[in-house]
């Protein structure tokens, strides 16, 4: 299990992080989201060594990342663009990695990049689509047991980046590995993360996995017969959202048996469940400051 | 694509999963025997996590619509039935159903003749594959 522990950082003055708090299982996806300048980056540069923190740890199993260096040989970051190794041609890069991770599998490689039709060239001549393969396979040849990837899929095209989330997911039902992934973009990958840790101005501000929001709250549309009933608008347990004539749309964070029959005992004519976007469920759960979209 | 995921929907992935299979059986486009698709190759399929996959598939096989052998893969099973169909959702679609059709001045003998046909469409699919066992 990865460990982070009150990690803080500032930088020229800049808080950059503060008191960051979360752990990772293996084989969970992480989706690591936030607007640009929230401190993602630098979070994901922390957790894996390069950055030390003023305060705060970063701990895989029972060691911390900043006393033991072979751990390094364990935590993969992917950084968002191949420039450090553009001059390399793929074969080149390969043998780098291969000297610096004893891990590293040239054959799973190889079958990578046949499978995406990509051929030794200079990195720097790569598309971005295939550039992000090349640097994502690199990793993933590895076999490590934790990958941070920093907006893996940014300015990639609606194929690439199915490739690349395709890649993911693979390695890590076939490893059970763990991956953090930052995006400023949640649509990108709500359907693949199993948590979400938001993050603004270098804090959490909320960390939740969408299937258990979905399984638990509820948007609901009810019209009643009469009046929309005054118990209803006064109730603490969910958040209204207008209330037209006799039609009442609200949310509840969790739906209840309570509420259940509250709502049954007032005649409703027609209860109606409303799927719930994305943006309702984050703001039924952080409860109606959710300005992050 | 047998499957198709709805992010917009209410219902968690997983669910839509575990629905989307049962309804895949009683309509035999799945039969008794037929392989599905591995945990790995429906996740990346449908590019959604694999836990998510792994937690239909379990309840699958709690239901006992899916029988996991190992080294071999995942079948349907031979002897399904649909015992805890959950009965709610479907009174609550014919609920809306009865509205919108009033609404749409679709006469009660008319909406039960329309609905004769479909219920006996689904049916005969339905036999067909359980008469081949």
């Amino acid at each position: 299990m990865l460990t982070v522990q009150q990690l803080s950082k500032t930088i020229d003055r800049q808080q950059v992080l503060e008191d960051i708090d979360f752990t990772v299982d293996s084989g969970e996806i992480i989706a690591l989201v936030g607007r640009n300048g929230a401190g993602k980056t630098t979070l994901l540069r922390t957790m894996v060594g390069i950055i030390r923190p003023d305060k705060g740890d970063v701990r895989y199993g029972p060691s911390s990342i900043f006393e033991k260096a072979e751990l390094k040989r364990d935590v993969i970051f992917v950084p968002d663009s191949a420039d450090a190794l553009k001059h390399y041609t793929i074969n080149e890069a390969a043998a780098l990695y291969e000297s610096i991770y004893p891990s590293f599998n040239r054959s799973i490689f190889r079958e990578t990049l046949t499978r995406y039709n990509i051929d030794n060239k200079k990195i720097r001549q790569l598309s971005k689509g295939q550039k992000a393969m090349v640097t994502l396979s690199l990793a993933f040849a590895v076999q490590a047991k934790y990958y941070l990837l920093d907006e893996p899929t940014d300015g990639l095209d609606v194929v690439a980046k199915s490739d690349v989330l395709k890649l993911m997911i693979a390695q890590v039902e076939a490893r059970n590995c763990s991956i953090i992934v930052s995006s400023h973009q949640l649509h990108e990958l709500e359907r693949i993360a199993d948590r979400i840790i938001m993050i603004e101005k270098g804090r959490v501000k909320a960390i939740m996995s969408l299937e258990e929001a979905r399984e638990t709250s509820v948007k609901l549309q009810v019209v009643f017969n009469d009046q929309v009933p005054v118990e209803l608008l006064e109730r603490k347990d969910i958040e209204i959202i207008n209330v037209t004539g006799r039609v009442a749309l609200f949310m509840a964070k969790e739906r209840t048996k309570e509420l259940d029959t509250f709502v049954d005992a007032h005649d409703p004519m027609l209860v109606e469940e409303i799927p719930m976007s994305l943006e309702d469920i984050f703001r039924v759960q952080l409860g109606g400051e959710a300005s992050v979209f | 694509m047998l499957y198709k995921i709805d992010m917009k929907s209410a219902e968690p992935l997983y669910e839509q999963i575990v629905n989307q299979t049962k309804a895949l059986v009683i309509r035999g486009i799945l039969r008794p025997g037929d392989k599905v698709m591995s945990v790995r190759e429906l996740a990346t399929d449908l590019v959604i996590n694999p836990n998510t996959v792994s937690k239909a598939y379990q309840e699958l096989e709690r239901l006992g619509l899916l029988e996991m052998h190992r080294g071999r893969g995942t079948f349907v099973s031979e002897d399904w039935i649909d015992q805890d169909s959950p009965r709610a959702p479907i009174l609550e679609a014919i609920k809306k159903l009865a509205i919108d059709c009033h609404y749409a001045n679709i006469e009660l003998t008319e909406a039960l003749t329309l609905f004769e046909t479909e219920y006996k469409k689904v049916g005969e699919n339905h036999a067909d594959s359980t008469a081949t066992e």
